[in-house]
């Protein structure tokens, strides 16, 4: 099985990694710089928790920012630890080897559900969501993605609605 | 005590617990076996449903179901070489292979009876440690569990992985999270840019639904892969008795297994990865032969299977006893115990002990049933392995929708879901640890509580507190050992390079 453990001293990947922990460490200051500067304008009960932590925060994220920029490139032999053997199955895995567009067209999927869902309901967006995916992403039949639509929604519908009498999320127009 | 012990075996006998109890074995048995869907990603889903529930009946579904996937986890790593669950990889080292020499009904029956006897190990312990800590626990006082808190988010950030500050960094992050809401000391709105969905504060269910859900279906997006992949089944499992007598004759093994599966599930951060190794290296070190390891020597196995459920039993006595989860299974219970009314801590110990007792019980009966059952039903199971990953896609989908949904009935949480995706995504990708964030958003609204007590019974004066000073110490050991022995190590190998490198 492959492993990301194959990736050599000092490419790139580990270059954007650094990067994104750069991009990453940057905005979290920001957070927590704004939310340390809110946090003063409390009294003493409602801001000493919030100060405390976002204090914390900031000097945290300082001390990594320095880490990140002082510290000399090591090759990072063990991205994900030393004892993880990121296999083929693994999420790290999937995260780190899917291209461009197969990230572009499962966010899209991924949106287009929630869209649907706000828009017109569960009723209406888990059985054309189920339906559309099943035929187009993972190429099942007609007769199998129609089934497993009606089976899903009905032990979706059992479980939430009759079972545990909980509301469903409506449509815009409901 | 003894009648809160067995009071609460009545309790969990039940019909209506009984029946959550078996269903819960019966998700835990196929999350177990579906290696692309984890313990915390299905506690996760599986919280909304205990909404209605008391208390016992919410851990008989959530406990029963935990416990098992550790148990069937192995069956995957044993017949395909590929582990249900993360803890479940020492298991395929030996096993594996001896189903390769057509000796997997063996394999099999050595590493689910270990497990049966290790889980019975695990929860004598838990039980025995309820009269043990009770008065330690009852002798501590709010600053105490203050201190306590932050100890178990340094043990987590500490122990867990190579990246301390970014640890760090995510528990603050998650620290913040949980002072978003009305403040209720003052009633004073924190962070909440007068969104009245934010005034209850964020909601635990979608933030773990998210946190951990999301990466699990998105990485079923993009690999688009059959969760066995390209593994053969074997063509008959066969020799179970053998690999059961086997577990029997290996009886120390099992113990010692055991007994280090308890206590390294207690100390939080270490985890099952790491129990499993040292149970594995412990079983080599002992064995006759320790050539066979990992050619197929069933004392490996045995130890493999033994401790995983041991494990279970053990980091739940820190996580009930103090509200310090061990793990990412523990932390998502945790969140369960908060879902249903209950503190962990004292209460757990003097007026809930029975919902404590009950746990023993449930770990010990939904660990019978589900060897039981993988006995009786293996075969067919495990050809739920060649299930395609994008067919599970729909239902996870819509099940988290509805899951994160169901909190409060807004759209908001559906937001948050799909906020708290984008960071469990981005943690996954870029190597940042969640599990410090998710026990900082579930433990900051407790230590916020524990700092007001104290401070408000003591003033600053509780810092000068024996046991506060002591765990302070602890501490400080947990988080500078890491650094001054990589400092060390980098000493060693410069001055190793200078004497290479003329």
């Amino acid at each position: 099985m492959s492993t990301s453990s194959s990736t050599p001293p000092n490419s790139s990947p580990t270059r954007r990694v650094a990067l994104a922990d750069l991009l990453l460490t940057v905005g979290m200051l920001a957070i927590f710089v704004i939310a340390f500067l809110t946090a003063l304008d409390w009294s003493f009960n409602t801001g000493v928790f919030p100060l405390l932590i976002t204090g914390l925060g900031i000097a945290l994220a300082v001390l990594h920012l320095v880490v990140l920029l002082v510290r000399r490139p090591v090759p990072d032999l063990h991205p994900h630890g030393e004892d993880e053997e990121v296999e083929a199955m693994d999420v790290e895995y999937a995260f780190e080897h899917a291209g461009r567009a197969m990230w572009a067209r499962t966010l899209a999927w991924v949106f287009s559900f929630f869209l649907l869902l706000y828009v017109a309901g569960i009723f209406i967006a888990a059985p054309v969501f189920t339906i559309a995916y099943l035929r187009l992403s993972a190429k099942a039949s007609w007769l199998l993605s129609v089934v497993y639509a009606v089976v899903i929604g009905l032990a979706l519908y059992a479980s939430f609605v009759v079972f545990l009498g909980l509301p469903t999320p409506p449509g815009l127009f409901q | 005590m003894f009648d809160a012990f067995f009071g609460s075996l009545v309790e969990v006998l039940q019909p209506q617990t009984m029946a959550l109890l078996v269903t819960g074995v019966a998700v835990g048995f196929l999350v177990g076996i579906l290696p692309g869907l984890g313990g915390p990603v299905t506690l996760a889903l599986m919280l909304p449903f205990t909404f209605s529930m008391e208390p016992i009946q919410a851990f008989a579904f959530l406990l029963g179901m935990l416990v098992v996937t550790s148990t069937t986890g192995d069956i995957t790593s044993v017949l395909f070489g590929i582990p249900g669950e993360a803890t479940a990889a020492a298991a395929a080292l030996d096993g594996y292979p001896l189903t390769r020499r057509g000796e997997g009904g063996r394999a099999l029956g050595a590493v689910l009876f270990s497990s049966l006897l290790g889980s019975l190990i695990g929860a004598a312990v838990l039980a025995a440690a309820v009269p043990i800590i009770r008065p330690v626990v009852l002798a501590l006082g709010a600053p105490e569990f203050f201190v306590l808190t932050l100890l178990g988010l340094t043990f987590v950030v500490a122990l867990s992985g190579h990246q301390v500050i970014k640890g760090f960094l995510m528990a603050a992050a998650g620290l913040l999270v949980a002072v978003v809401g009305v403040d209720s000391q003052d009633g004073v709105p924190r962070y909440t840019f007068d969104q009245l969905y934010l005034f209850d504060g964020i909601g635990l269910v979608p933030l773990v639904i998210g946190l951990f859900g999301g990466a699990e279906v998105l990485q079923l997006m993009l690999s688009r892969q059959s969760i066995a992949g390209g593994a053969e089944a074997p063509s008959k499992v066969t020799g179970v008795g053998q690999g059961i007598r086997d577990t029997l004759r290996n009886w120390s093994v099992v113990v010692r297994s055991s007994a280090i599966g308890v206590t390294v599930g207690m100390i939080p951060g270490l985890g099952g990865s790491v129990a499993q190794f040292i149970a594995y290296g412990s079983a080599k070190q002992s064995s006759k032969n320790p050539e066979l390891f990992g050619k197929g020597a069933i004392d490996g196995v045995i130890a493999s299977g033994a401790n995983n459920n041991a494990r279970d039993s053990g980091s739940l006595i820190p996580t009930i006893a103090f509200g310090i989860p061990g793990g990412a299974n523990t932390a998502v219970l945790l969140s369960a115990f908060l879902i249903v009314g209950l503190n962990p801590g004292p209460e757990m110990l003097t007026t809930n002990v029975d919902v404590t007792f009950s746990m023993v019980w449930i770990t010990v009966i939904a660990n019978a049933i589900a060897v039981a059952a993988a006995f009786l039903v293996l075969k067919p199971l495990t050809r739920l392995t060649f299930i395609s990953g994008p067919l599970l896609v729909p239902f996870l989908v819509l099940l988290m929708a509805l899951g994160a949904y169901s909190a409060t009935n807004s759209y908001g949480d559906i937001l948050t879901m799909l906020a708290a995706a984008a960071i469990g995504v981005a943690c996954i990708r870029w190597n940042w640890p969640r599990i410090p964030f998710l026990l900082a958003v579930v433990l900051g609204g407790l230590a916020e509580r524990y700092l007001f007590v104290s401070y408000g019974l003591f003033g600053w004066s509780w810092l000068s507190r024996p046991v506060v000073i002591g765990l302070l110490v602890v501490m400080a050991l947990v988080l500078f050992a890491p650094l001054i022995r990589q400092i060390r190590d980098r000493r060693r190998d410069r001055s190793r390079d200078e004497v290479t490198v003329p």
